[in-house]
């Protein structure tokens, strides 16, 4: 245990992936400030209404204080995004949004609330040395810093789940599946109109359906909680939580939290960068242009990409492990989709139907 | 780019700060359920249940007995001098939820924090009609239907009005 906080102390690394996400953030906090705007000139002041204050009424600001600190909040999303005072930027985002929770608590949202939370934790983090607009690209020993804040970052997300799936674990009717069991019922006319068939309504609106997907749903997130955290089951949850917050955002209202839980996912990467390479064939305009490919949505630097004459095997293309393992054809693009975030949702099921076709191969 | 920053924490520093961090987190979450609307807990989709709420004024009759009267939200009555005026509960309570009146809403992070809530739009509201000099109070009569099962009514009445 005193290891593991020492490590964790002073660990440093890579801070190109957390710098990505400091943008990621970004974006989320200028929508988040834009859709308080819109709001604002499209109903009443909630401070002018019916609110309630976790704060002295007192110091709810006035429609016109709430307007400039929205704008200020504009502000602070762009120099996040542009990597200019980025990190006191966050933080100053993270100070104003939780004050403005605090003014009215009809306006609490979870996936709000987690937003500034994790503006604040990225804040103490060395997320402005890449992804500087007009900044000079920083020398790889130069962006080397502590990790600890991007550590709390992966431990905020795991209490967020703990919170929800504990909670759900503990409710009888979320256990039992009368919660989803009604939440289907009550979708299957929408869904109905909306083209799905009603047989398959039925289906799901049956309560053995609910009860499974209502224990599936605690036990992902549990699940989640504790496997991001394990190197043997990181890349499987990555999936699994990939694939979790897409169904979430598919069949209901969360507003940020999916893309939000998403781009903090991306924190549990490994910072050093390039540690896997593809190799290709330069004389082969096909490989030229995958390579080009995999280069372009390489968003996290996972890959060296390199021409190489006579790779090994006689492939056009090929993947290069951290372990040195070469691997082309459906095991080579399986191991491209799993470092690739775009497409990331195919690593899973390529990663298997790989593996049944070399199990096969040997066999024969 | 790699300049310190005055947010780079030491060593000692970082470790109180997670500490304390930590700390507050888990309290927060733990302590969820004695908050009503179970605020900084991340209980996610907790509930599926559904309030219809019933709004009523009372006022007093000619004959000194307190009757309610149901309203759609709109209302007229005189104030002090005996003009008449029009009252809105749309003109103060602008939550979709609390403002949706006589048909079924969902009740976002539960039934327990949509009471709560609209025990305190009441109270506002009968706060911030000053000039309606009849209504005594407003009342709200809540039919719930808690995760599908799990019928019942309740009834809330806001602390009185002026008098």
């Amino acid at each position: 245990m005193m290891s593991l906080l020492r490590r964790w102390q002073t660990e440093t690394g890579d801070a190109y992936v957390v710098s990505l996400v400091r943008v990621i953030l970004g974006i989320l906090l200028l929508v988040s400030a834009v859709r308080e705007l819109v709001e604002l000139f499209q109903a009443p002041y909630r401070g002018d209404v019916f609110h309630l204050p976790l704060v002295p009424e007192a110091i709810v600001p006035s429609r016109a204080a709430f307007l400039a600190l929205v704008i200020v909040e504009c502000a602070l999303a762009a120099l996040v995004i542009v990597g200019w005072l980025a990190r006191p930027a966050l933080l100053a985002s993270a100070i104003s949004g939780i004050y403005l929770l605090l003014c009215d608590r009809l306006a609490y949202h979870n996936n709000r609330y987690a937003l500034l939370l994790f503006a604040w934790l990225i804040a103490f983090a060395p997320c402005d040395r890449a992804f500087v607009w007009r900044g000079r690209g920083a020398a790889d020993s130069d962006r080397i810093g502590p990790l600890w804040a991007q550590r709390l970052a992966q431990v905020q997300l795991s209490i967020i789940y703990l919170a929800s799936g504990c909670s759900k674990l503990l409710d009888p009717d979320w256990r039992g599946g009368l919660v989803v069991g009604d939440r289907l019922v009550r979708s299957t006319a929408l869904a109905i109109d909306r083209g799905v068939p009603p047989a398959i309504m039925e289906l799901l609106a049956r309560p053995a359906f609910a009860s499974g997907v209502s224990k599936l749903a605690i036990a992902t997130e549990l699940f989640l909680a504790v496997a991001l955290f394990l190197p043997s089951t990181r890349s499987f949850a990555l999936w699994w939580g990939v694939m979790f917050h897409v169904t979430i955002e598919l069949t209901s209202k969360v507003e940020l939290f999916g893309w939000l839980s998403i781009a903090i996912y991306a924190l549990f990467a490994r910072p050093a960068l390039r540690e896997r390479a593809i190799v290709y064939d330069p004389d082969d305009p096909w490989a030229v242009w995958l390579a080009r490919l995999v280069h372009w949505f390489d968003w996290l630097a996972r890959f060296d990409v390199r021409p190489q004459k006579n790779v090994a095997g006689g492939v056009l293309l090929g993947v290069i492990e951290r372990d040195g393992s070469l691997a082309s054809g459906l095991r080579g693009f399986a191991r491209i989709t799993r470092a690739t975030p775009i497409l990331f949702a195919l690593s899973v099921p390529l990663s298997l139907v790989a593996s049944v076709r070399a199990r096969r191969g040997l066999r024969s | 780019m790699a300049a310190s920053n005055w947010l780079d924490l030491g060593i000692r520093g970082r470790t109180l700060w997670a500490g304390a961090y930590l700390l507050a987190q888990i309290g927060l979450v733990l302590t969820a359920s004695e908050r009503p609307d179970r605020v900084f807990g991340f209980r996610m989709f907790n509930e599926s249940s559904t309030i219809s709420i019933s709004l009523g004024r009372r006022v007093r009759r000619p004959d000194g007995h307190l009757v309610t009267v149901p309203t759609d939200g709109y209302w007229q009555a005189r104030d002090a001098r005996g003009i008449v005026r029009d009252f809105s509960w749309h003109d103060h309570v602008t939550d979709p939820i609390l403002a949706t009146l006589g048909r079924p809403v969902h009740a976002s992070y539960g039934v327990e924090a949509q009471l709560f809530r609209l025990q305190k739009a009441l109270d506002y509201v009968a706060s911030h009609v000053g000039y309606d000099g009849e209504t005594r109070a407003l009342v709200a009569d809540v039919d719930v239907l808690r995760n599908g099962h799990d019928r019942f009514q309740r009834h809330l009445e806001s602390s009185p009005t002026r008098e």
